[in-house]
């Protein structure tokens, strides 16, 4: 896509609305112009009817005038005629009188008497040229003949240019005839029509329309006869019609508009024949238009102007009711896209809209129903697998009621999403003489993670019963997780082996956060380990292992991440320092009172905010109050290092312990040389510390013969070397320096008691 | 249970350090008779014993009694608080030659 910007609503609208505008500005205006050039077509066809026929009126006026005069003159000049034809009546001497032919003329204003007889020829004439002339010879002159024979026969002829017996032109004339009285013939009469003449040229219709003006710059032509005769541009009076521009207004049809372009400007024309005279009237193209064309001019200026505000206005309201609406769900859509899929559309300005809102709200709500089923259904698939991991987590406590020389208490507390932290615990070796303890925390979270925990919690668990040692177990834990990781998986993991007799605890670290470590009489604190590879993340890596002796009353604390990075509603860490703080709070706590004050010192500080990662921790106390061992010399030893450990962690001076091992060795000795043999068997000692003044009890249990030691007589002390029983010397001496020595013979066992006081201040030496 | 021996004035001193109990006892009864073949006197150190038990204190009667009837003398030296209780409590004290401390033996030849 190169540029090809889609326009808006807005922008597609105003466009369309914008042609339809001009579209209309063009229809309307166009009609417009057309009603009006009509209209003013018509106004001035009536206009010039007006001038013409006012013109006309007026050439009539002087027409009929010069009519009458006509009528007058003719008039009277039969008159005088039939008043000659009277004369000659009742003196027909008077016929050839010339003289009174001469003075008759004279009064009477005429020009030319001629008496024609029955012949038609003129036989008396003033002047006396015309005697003789032969009417019969003259076309002009036949009208006249009819009147000879009658007796009241009158012509009149029209005026005319006398001409002379020799043909030329003389002036205007008048003539009449009348029938003689006297005898048959004619007697024709005619005069200078000078009034005539000269009415004529003073007739008006020269200067009808030299002044006259039509519309603004307009004029009429007056032309008679071939001439214009009058013009309003006098440059055009006198001039022959047929040899001017104008020449064709003879050939116009009468009164109709006609356009024509003279001397280079167009004019409108009208013409009328009026009495003889052609009547033209003229009036300029920009006169006949000026009205219209300021009519046009404000009609266009109004039509945009209105077309100009309904353009303005339907666009404010497509913009009000249209786009503002769109825009306002788009917004909405918009936060919606965001993520926020409880905002609903509200626009209900119009139907349309009201649909479109409901219409969308109802999608988003069904789209949000659909999240929320997966939602559901994940969380569903998340909480079997969480199942799972709960469920392959040891989490019978306490594990192994029948031993108390240590106790185990942990616990995983999933976060929402199903993670990979675990924990695990196992007795080893022969009889349980040893535990296994683990701690780990897998990469990442989900199924991956579960499943991947699965593998490493099953690995580890079945290389330490082979009887590998730690690092050993992870190494070869390492390498196989190291197979087939794809995904590069990893856990973090630490594990220890605590052989139980001893106190020896041998531990491996795989890149995980170092345990707590509580000393008898110390505090927490943290365990400096060897550094590590995490499993799964480097094949071949070999594991160093390190031990430590536990005492009894030696805690180990082990944990994940999850504890010390537990986030409060602002995000600030849980913390390692606020660990070891709680767990030194509460230094005298047994493993599951441990655990459950860390676990609510973290719902405390985390406060409800969301729980991020897995809370797994294991506590393991170190408690050997008793040892069994077998009957055999050997294992004095090891009866001997329990107990001395418990009387050192009680403050017991060192003669005390010593002492306690005297005895130890004396009873222990009795039952293996004597309990069981020839057959082998156990020893059980339990030692308890404690008790206000302090005295250390020992509780020796043996299944074999019964035998109550204390029943054998004091050797006698006081005998000398020689005589000296070495044989009971040993009870004796257990009964010399215990405070109390008790037997008894139950449940098949042989119980010997002895309690002895600590002394914890030091005695005298002697 | 370690033992030491060396000469003092041409005398055999063992040095036992550790605990004298029924496992360890053989060991020491074991070495002083290797001496015995040879000497008649022997100085036991017990500077380094913290305690013995019953089976001690057999094996330091049949070693005085053999002494006896070689005629030397056993001198049992640097013996701590606990021990002596014991050799008190046992009543052997008066026929042993016990010392607590590192005192020279006058008038052995």
């Amino acid at each position: 896509m190169f540029g090809k910007k889609i326009p808006s609503l807005r922008r597609i609208f105003q466009m369309w609305l914008l042609l339809f505008v001009f579209a209309s500005f063009c229809i309307t205006f166009g009609l417009s112009y057309l009603f009006q050039t009509r209209a003013a077509q018509n106004t001035a066809t009536r206009q010039a009817a007006l001038h013409l026929d006012y013109m006309g009126n007026q050439v009539n006026i002087i027409e009929d005038d010069l009519k009458d005069l006509k009528k007058d003159l003719s008039d009277g000049l039969i008159e005088k005629a039939k008043i000659f034809a009277v004369l000659l009546k009742y003196n027909p001497s008077l016929l050839h009188n010339k003289k009174f032919l001469r003075d008759w003329s004279e009064d009477a204003g005429i020009k030319e008497i001629s008496i024609v007889g029955k012949k038609g020829v003129v036989i008396e004439a003033f002047p006396k040229e015309f005697i003789g002339t032969d009417f019969n010879k003259y076309d002009l002159m036949h009208p006249y003949l009819p009147l000879i024979d009658k007796k009241d026969g009158v012509y009149v002829e029209d005026l005319r240019t006398s001409y002379n017996q020799n043909g030329s032109v003389n002036s205007l004339v008048q003539f009449v005839g009348v029938s003689r009285l006297d005898a048959p013939g004619v007697i024709q009469m005619g005069y200078s029509a000078e009034r005539y003449a000269n009415a004529l040229k003073t007739a008006v219709a020269d200067v009808l329309a030299d002044d006259y003006v039509l519309g603004k710059h307009g004029f009429v032509i007056v032309s008679k006869d071939g001439k214009i005769i009058s013009a309003g541009r006098k440059e055009l009076k006198g001039l022959t019609l047929a040899d001017s521009v104008w020449k064709f207004v003879k050939d116009m049809p009468e009164n109709t508009l006609a356009l024509k372009t003279i001397d280079g400007l167009p004019v409108f024309l009208v013409t009328r024949s009026v009495n003889g005279h052609l009547l033209t009237a003229v009036m300029p193209k920009s006169d006949v238009y000026a009205y219209r064309n300021m009519i046009l001019s404000w009609a266009a200026l109004v039509y945009i102007l209105l077309l100009t505000i309904v353009y303005i206005f339907l666009s404010a309201l497509l913009e009000r009711v249209v786009v503002r609406g769109i825009k306002k769900t788009n917004t909405t859509l918009e936060k919606i896209t965001r993520g926020d899929l409880n905002e609903k559309v509200r626009v209900r300005s119009n139907l349309e809209f009201v649909s479109l809102s409901n219409g969308i709200n109802a999608m988003v709500d069904a789209l949000k129903k659909a999240i929320a089923e997966a939602a559901a259904r994940l969380d569903k698939e998340l909480e079997f697998a969480r199942e799972i991991q709960r469920a392959t987590l040891p989490n019978v406590f306490p594990p192994y009621p029948n031993r108390n020389e240590f106790d185990i208490f942990a616990s995983m507390t999933a976060a929402k999403e199903v993670g990979g932290d675990f924990y695990d615990f196992f007795l080893l070796g022969h009889g349980g003489s040893h535990v296994g303890i683990v701690i780990a925390d897998v990469s990442g979270k989900g199924i991956p993670a579960a499943l991947f925990m699965m593998s490493a919690k099953t690995l580890i668990k079945n290389l330490s019963e082979t009887g590998m040692p730690p690092a050993e177990v992870f190494y070869h834990a390492n390498q196989k997780l190291c197979e087939n990781n794809e995904a590069g998986m990893f856990v973090t993991a630490f594990m220890g082996i605590l052989e139980l007799k001893t106190g020896k605890f041998t531990y491996v670290n795989a890149g995980h956060n170092p345990p707590l470590i509580k000393r008898a009489d110390g505090g927490f604190e943290r365990m400096t380990l060897k550094p590590g590879f995490m499993l799964g993340a480097m094949d071949s890596f070999v594991y160093q292992q390190e031990e430590i002796f536990l005492n009894g009353g030696d805690t180990v604390f082990l944990y994940t991440d999850g504890v010390t990075e537990a986030q409060n509603s602002r995000g600030q860490l849980f913390g390692d320092d606020r660990l070891n703080d709680l767990l030194n709070k509460n230094t005298d706590k047994a493993p599951k009172e441990l655990l459950t004050s860390v676990h609510e010192a973290v719902a405390g500080y985390v406060a409800g905010a969301e729980q991020s990662d897995d809370l797994t921790m294991l506590a393991l106390s170190y408690n050997p109050k008793t040892v069994t061992v077998p009957a055999e010399i050997e294992n004095l030893d090891e009866v001997m290092s329990f107990v001395s450990g418990m009387l050192q962690k009680a403050s017991a001076t060192p003669e005390v312990i010593a002492k306690t091992n005297i005895v130890l060795d004396e009873v222990f000795t009795n039952i293996c040389s004597y309990a069981y043999a020839p057959a082998k068997g156990t020893a059980t000692v339990r030692c308890a510390v404690g008790g206000t003044p302090a005295f250390v009890s020992l509780e020796f249990r043996d299944s074999g013969k019964p035998f109550n030691p204390l029943k054998k007589e004091d050797p006698d002390i006081t005998a000398d070397l020689e005589d000296r029983e070495i044989g009971n010397l040993g009870i004796f001496m257990v009964k010399q320096i215990m405070d109390s020595v008790e037997y008894e013979y139950k449940d098949g066992q042989n119980v010997l008691t002895l309690i002895k006081y600590l002394e914890t201040t030091p005695s005298s030496e002697d | 249970m370690e033992l030491k021996k060396l000469q003092e004035n041409g005398i055999t001193v063992l040095k036992v350090a550790g605990q004298l109990t029924s496992s360890t006892s053989p060991a020491l009864e074991k070495a002083i008779n290797e001496i015995l073949e040879t000497e008649k006197n022997l100085i036991l150190d017990f500077a380094e014993l913290e305690f013995l038990a019953s089976s001690g204190i057999r094996v330091i009667l049949s070693t005085q009694k053999k002494i006896n009837s070689k005629n030397g003398a056993l001198v049992i030296r640097n013996v701590k608080k606990v021990v002596m209780d014991v050799f008190e409590m046992t009543g052997l004290r008066e026929f042993l030659n016990v010392f607590s401390g590192n005192r020279q033996i006058l008038g052995l030849e």
